[in-house]
């Protein structure tokens, strides 16, 4: 499965400069491919759904199409966040889902050469390992690059049954 | 010319003048005229008719005499004398009478009676011989002719003078007399007065038999003939010698009394008759010695007394003076109480004031962090809505930071040719972002100046409250403050009473001073007094030991020296005028 992903980041990287969304959850940073982002909002309270996943925090309308808000703290196995008027809900394009990930806080737009993502060091039994896909050093620290398809995987079955 | 109416009338007269009364030869009564019966005190009718024998005591009626007496009238022989006769009641009656036998022819008729009452006259005559009796009996009698000899003398005389009768009868008078004073010329100056007529009555002195002196009270008395010449001296005399002995020993007595000798007594008796003088006068130099010996002693303890009394005079005059000395003291200890009180109340009155000052400043103060915590109120609301305003910055800093983000988003997907729209997204992002930032700051700072506003407000009202608290202890102290000016106001009340009694205590010294003066003068007039008292005494010879009590009278003599009460007033007054007085003065406090 490693080779595999690897050789999957390797096909992403050859593009040699790839654009990425940094954020924060929980005062780590996090990112993803701009391309996946479709748009990013302020916080505005969701309405909650019953009986979805504890990390699904409710729903929002945008502009008329009712979109899911996945609580990215809880998605990741961190403590929750709690919103504020500063998070941020990244809208994203997810396996054809569009879906609102809510983060403490957007940093930046930032335009890397693919040779600076390193590949997330091997943790064996580590159940985070298939969220993260690599590791940007920065000066500012490191920038966990998580790659969104991964991580909501199942979701699209998860919202068919439901 | 004289006739029966002659003789009547003749009658008539006798009748008015005389008691006549007529009888009958036999001697029964005929009648009686008015002046008979008031001599007699019988009415004519109770003796009519009945015998002359009423008239005499019975036993002479009866005897032979009274019958004679009769038959001589019968015969007609007249009686004429003095007799006795008894009137009514038996009173004795003299009369000078004559019983006249009338004839009628050769034959008595009857009697007639004329009489006189002459009882007044006999019984003068009996007394006067009763007296000449009676004085020869008590006294001498010496009968002498007019030259001066002796024609007799009474027993009483001779007795006195230690003669016999026969030894100076027909001698001179100047036998009785001392030698010189009957050659003097007074002696014959004297038997010249008598042979005058004149009497002489006086004390003499006079020499009996044997040269002895005899003392006596006499008088030569004249008597005359019909033609007044000078027939005899008699001479009345009464033996005083006793009486002169007694006087000379009282004289002689008295005399060495007026010496001051009291131990004298006459011891030898006295004639009976002055013996109580005597007596009298030993009894009084006896009483008189006891009372000055008692005097002389009561001198004696007066003296020893008056010692005492100097010696507490003395001390009384020196205690008077430390007394003073103390008064002085405690006065001058006041005006050094009363200044230090003074001073004290002053500066409880500048405390007053500047507490006064520090109350109001801190009132002022408290109303300064009144105005600062208002003022810093007022900031706050400021950097509240400064702080709105920062979060509407911050919050439009914020979505244009989205909005740069979604621009960016934008223009990576749409790849090469959002790459320019790219960059300004991102200026715009580091525009908002730097916004943010600017906000944040400010925010902070806010923050940071509301925090220290607050800070502020605490501190502004930490220091009202302290001020507060100043302000309570300051009124604290301001009441300490008072009570400690009206403790010195009664502090001064109080030293004005105590100077009042300091002064008090001080006239009082003054007066003790003046009456110890006094009693040290009156103790130096008492000495000086019992000291003549001494003296008067000395005079008297009383036996008794006088030496100790002169001995006394030495230490009397240092009352003249100077009196310490003399010195004492005169100190006291320098320091009352210099010292009491100033001590306080009640206007002093009344600025409290």
């Amino acid at each position: 499965m490693l080779p595999q992903s690897l050789d999957k980041f390797s096909t992403d990287l050859g593009d040699s400069v790839i654009e990425i969304i940094a954020f924060e959850i929980g005062g780590q940073q996090f990112c993803v491919r701009t391309t996946a982002v479709r748009e990013i909002r302020g916080w505005s309270k969701s309405t909650p759904l019953p009986g979805s996943p504890h990390e699904i925090m409710g729903m929002m309308n945008l502009r008329g199409s009712i979109i899911p808000i996945v609580n990215m703290a809880t998605k990741l196995g961190m403590p929750p966040s709690e919103p504020d008027a500063r998070s941020a809900v990244i809208v994203a394009e997810v396996q054809n889902q569009v879906i609102g990930l809510l983060v403490d806080r957007v940093a930046d737009i930032l335009t890397v050469e693919s040779s600076v993502v390193q590949p997330t060091p091997e943790m064996r039994g580590s159940f985070t390992g298939g969220h993260v896909t690599g590791v940007l050093a920065t000066g500012q620290g490191m920038i966990c690059f998580l790659d969104l398809d991964r991580m909501f995987a199942g979701f699209s079955i998860e919202e068919e049954a439901a | 010319m004289f006739g029966q109416n002659a003789s009547a009338a003749i009658l008539n007269a006798l009748d008015k003048s005389l008691a006549v009364i007529e009888f009958k030869p036999d001697g029964t009564i005929i009648t009686a005229n008015r002046n008979f019966c008031a001599a007699m005190g019988y009415e004519l009718a109770e003796i009519a008719g009945r015998h002359h024998s009423i008239f005499v005591e019975p036993s002479e009626a009866k005897s032979a005499e009274y019958r004679e007496f009769w038959e001589k009238l019968g015969r007609g022989e007249f009686d004429a004398r003095q007799y006795k006769r008894l009137g009514k009641g038996g009173k004795e009656i003299w009369i000078e009478a004559s019983y006249n036998p009338v004839f009628s022819g050769q034959r008595v008729i009857k009697v007639v009676k004329v009489a006189t009452d002459i009882t007044a006259a006999k019984l003068e005559a009996a007394e006067n011989a009763g007296k000449i009796e009676a004085i020869s009996r008590a006294q001498a009698v010496i009968e002498f002719k007019p030259d001066g000899t002796i024609l007799t003398a009474n027993e009483n005389f001779c007795t006195a003078l230690g003669y016999s009768l026969d030894e100076i009868k027909g001698r001179h008078h100047s036998m009785f007399v001392e030698p010189a004073e009957a050659e003097s010329s007074g002696y014959r100056e004297f038997w010249e007065k008598l042979g005058r007529g004149e009497f002489v009555t006086d004390e003499f002195k006079r020499v009996g038999k044997g040269g002895r002196e005899i003392y006596i009270q006499a008088s030569y008395n004249p008597l005359f003939d019909m033609d007044g010449n000078v027939v005899k001296v008699v001479k009345f005399a009464t033996d005083v010698t006793g009486r002169v002995h007694a006087v000379q020993a009282i004289a002689s007595g008295l005399g060495q009394l007026a010496d001051g000798d009291v131990d004298q007594q006459i011891d030898e008796p006295f004639i009976p008759s002055l013996e109580k003088l005597r007596t009298d006068f030993n009894a009084t130099v006896a009483v008189l010695r006891d009372t000055l010996t008692t005097v002389s002693e009561t001198a004696a303890t007066i003296s020893v007394a008056t010692e005492e009394i100097r010696v507490a005079s003395d001390d009384l005059a020196r205690r008077t003076e430390q007394q003073a000395a103390s008064v002085e003291e405690t006065s001058a200890a006041l005006g050094e109480l009363t200044d230090t009180v003074r001073a004290s109340a002053a500066r409880a009155e500048e405390a007053g004031t500047l507490v006064a000052r520090t109350k109001s400043s801190a009132e002022t103060s408290g109303e300064v962090v009144r105005r600062a915590v208002t003022a810093m109120g007022e900031i706050e609301a400021s950097s509240d809505q400064i702080s709105q305003i920062i979060g509407v910055i911050d919050e439009i800093a914020f979505q244009t930071n989205l909005l740069a983000l979604n621009a960016g988003v934008e223009a990576a997907r749409a790849g090469e040719a959002g790459k320019g729209f790219a960059v300004v997204a991102q200026e715009v992002r580091a525009l908002a972002q730097r916004s943010a930032e600017a906000a944040k700051e400010i925010k902070g700072l806010i923050q940071k100046s509301t925090s220290q506003v607050e800070e502020g407000v605490s501190l502004v009202g930490e220091t009202g409250k302290a001020l507060q608290a100043i302000v309570a202890e300051v009124q604290v102290i301001d009441e300490n403050v008072r009570a400690i000016v009206e403790a010195a106001r009664n502090q001064s009340t109080g030293l004005a009473e105590i100077n009042k009694a300091v002064g008090s205590i001080d006239d009082g010294t003054q007066q003790n001073a003046t009456m110890v003066e006094e009693s040290t003068a009156a103790c130096h007039n008492l000495a000086a007094q019992t000291q003549e008292l001494d003296a008067l005494i000395g005079r008297f010879s009383i036996a008794r030991g006088r030496q100790s009590r002169h001995d006394r009278h030495a230490g009397h003599a240092n009352f003249s020296q100077s009196s310490p009460a003399r010195k004492l007033q005169s100190n006291l007054k320098q320091v009352y005028s210099a010292n009491g007085n100033a001590a306080i003065s009640q206007n002093n406090w009344e600025n409290f």
